[in-house]
């Protein structure tokens, strides 16, 4: 029943997206069909998996590095009272800092580069992966931890055993979030200062009015994000909770 | 201050013990209590309610520290200690549990201790599927699994059945016996304190202060109903003389 109310759903949009081309004009909205012909356009001249290639690849070396030092910060700033008083007004003046300004000053200052361009994007999602993981850290239960030192487990195990999955739902909130929000700026990042990718093809397609080029790499995009949030994130999730859901 | 001392006896010398209770205030809950427990001897630590039993067995496993006077452990004795509450990691389930705490035990060794537990059939199980009752056998498990030199109870066998109880101080016992375990256990259960212990600590309303002491020269299995109910009724009079 799920999956045809799910399938419904599918098919209404597609059909006020018919609906809308025809009212509209090919030109501001062109069919789903004609769409579907450039995507796969796209893909035979091997441009899409170039670029959605070159996309995720920024996505994914901007998302490890803010969510790897957002952790480490965030556990820091939660366990660590005076490392929270000196870093906060850093992570608020962070969280307030318009992505766009972050851009253009990476580009400026580093140059129109990978490394500024993937920096910028980690330093926009940082504070927001720091806030979550040190919510996270400030509810440790002590009491395990009294358990930890009473029965000297090792630094290791303490990690491993008792921290990690007290944070996991902290880091897979930060992680679903960030995702997100990380792709959203890295498409911005490429329209600004790269020479490839989807948010590069996104600005040509712009320049040149091209709604058709548009979509044709917007929504294989969103697919796969969807795909990674359905098959990673959402499973990942699950698996460290697994232990909630036990029956009493 | 906490001491790994260079005896093998337990050497409690408190004088003073204070906690932070909030906005800068602290609050004595312990005063002058100095006793000694000897390897393989079982003290028993009875008082008020709230009167500091815990905090003492706290300050003992180094939770807490002691402001004027000093707690001693055994030299290298490895420390067993079952809380009050099960404290069970929710997201690893029994063997694993277990196995952290003691990573040295031998499979059969576990298999051991979880028999003598009734709980071979829950080593899988996660603690959230748990009773209390269970959860309780989980945290003497993995307390037994150590092989502790010295053993920490704080009332572990409340909210336990009867038969489930006594077969648990049993199991105690002859643990304690076979390692020569030097053991402090806190119970408001006399009975059970007096059925467990060579002798029974009476701690005073907070701040706690060592009021008495009652040895118990009677072998275990020498301890009859009457005799029991003749030290039950001395530790009545010492506790209400408070």
């Amino acid at each position: 029943m799920n999956y045809v109310l799910r399938i419904a759903s599918l098919l209404l949009l597609l059909g006020l997206w018919q609906f809308g081309s025809a009212h509209f004009g090919p030109r501001l909205l062109p069919t789903p069909l004609s769409v579907l012909a450039a995507i796969a356009e796209q893909a035979r001249s091997g441009a899409l998996v170039l670029n959605l290639a070159a996309t995720l690849a920024r996505v994914a070396a901007s998302f490890i590095l803010a969510m790897s030092f957002g952790a480490v910060i965030g556990v820091l700033m939660g366990r660590h009272p005076s490392f929270d008083r000196i870093a906060d007004s850093w992570v608020v003046i962070l969280l307030n800092l318009p992505a766009l300004v972050i851009i253009v000053l990476a580009y400026v200052w580093v140059g129109l580069n990978e490394v500024a361009a993937i920096g910028a994007v980690a330093l926009n999602k940082l504070p927001n992966a720091i806030v979550t993981v040190r919510e996270g850290a400030r509810a440790l239960n002590s009491e395990l931890d009294e358990v930890a030192q009473v029965f000297r487990m090792p630094a290791r195990v303490r990690l491993r055993h008792v921290l990690l999955p007290q944070l996991a739902p902290y880091i897979a909130a930060a992680a679903r979030s960030g995702l997100s929000l990380v792709w959203k700026i890295v498409l911005v990042v490429e329209l600004m200062g790269r020479s490839n990718g989807v948010g590069f093809e996104i600005g040509v397609a712009f320049q040149l009015f091209d709604i058709r080029l548009l979509l044709a790499y917007a929504i294989p995009f969103v697919i796969v994000m969807l795909a990674i949030e359905t098959f990673l994130v959402q499973p990942f999730e699950r698996h460290v909770a697994r232990w909630r859901f036990r029956p009493a | 201050m906490l001491h790994a001392g260079d005896s093998d006896r337990l050497d409690v010398a408190i004088e003073r013990l204070s906690l932070p209770q909030g906005f800068g205030v602290h609050r004595q809950i312990l005063g002058d209590i100095g006793f000694s427990v000897a390897p393989g001897e079982v003290a028993a630590l009875v008082g008020p309610s709230g009167c500091g039993k815990t905090t003492l067995l706290r300050a003992l496993a180094g939770l807490v520290p002691v402001q004027e006077g000093y707690v001693r452990l055994p030299k290298d004795g490895r420390l067993g200690f079952v809380f009050q509450e099960p404290r069970l990691l929710p997201w690893r389930d029994v063997e694993t549990n277990v196995r952290l705490a003691a990573p040295q035990a031998t499979s059969s060794e576990l298999e051991t201790i979880f028999a003598a537990l009734g709980l071979s059939e829950y080593r899988r199980d996660f603690p959230a599927s748990l009773s209390l009752g269970l959860a309780r056998r989980v945290a003497i498990a993995r307390a037994f699994a150590i092989e502790p030199d010295v053993l920490l109870l704080d009332e572990p066998f409340v909210s336990l059945d009867a038969a489930l109880a006594l077969r648990l101080r049993q199991e105690l016992l002859a643990l304690i016996e076979a390692r020569c375990v030097t053991s402090l256990i806190v119970t408001h259960n006399l009975e059970e304190a007096i059925a467990l212990a060579d002798r029974v600590l009476i701690l005073s309303s907070r701040p706690a202060r060592l009021i008495a002491e009652v040895p118990i020269p009677l072998p275990r299995i020498e301890r009859t109903n009457t005799e029991i109910a003749f030290i039950r009724a001395e530790v009545v009079s010492r506790l209400s003389l408070e």
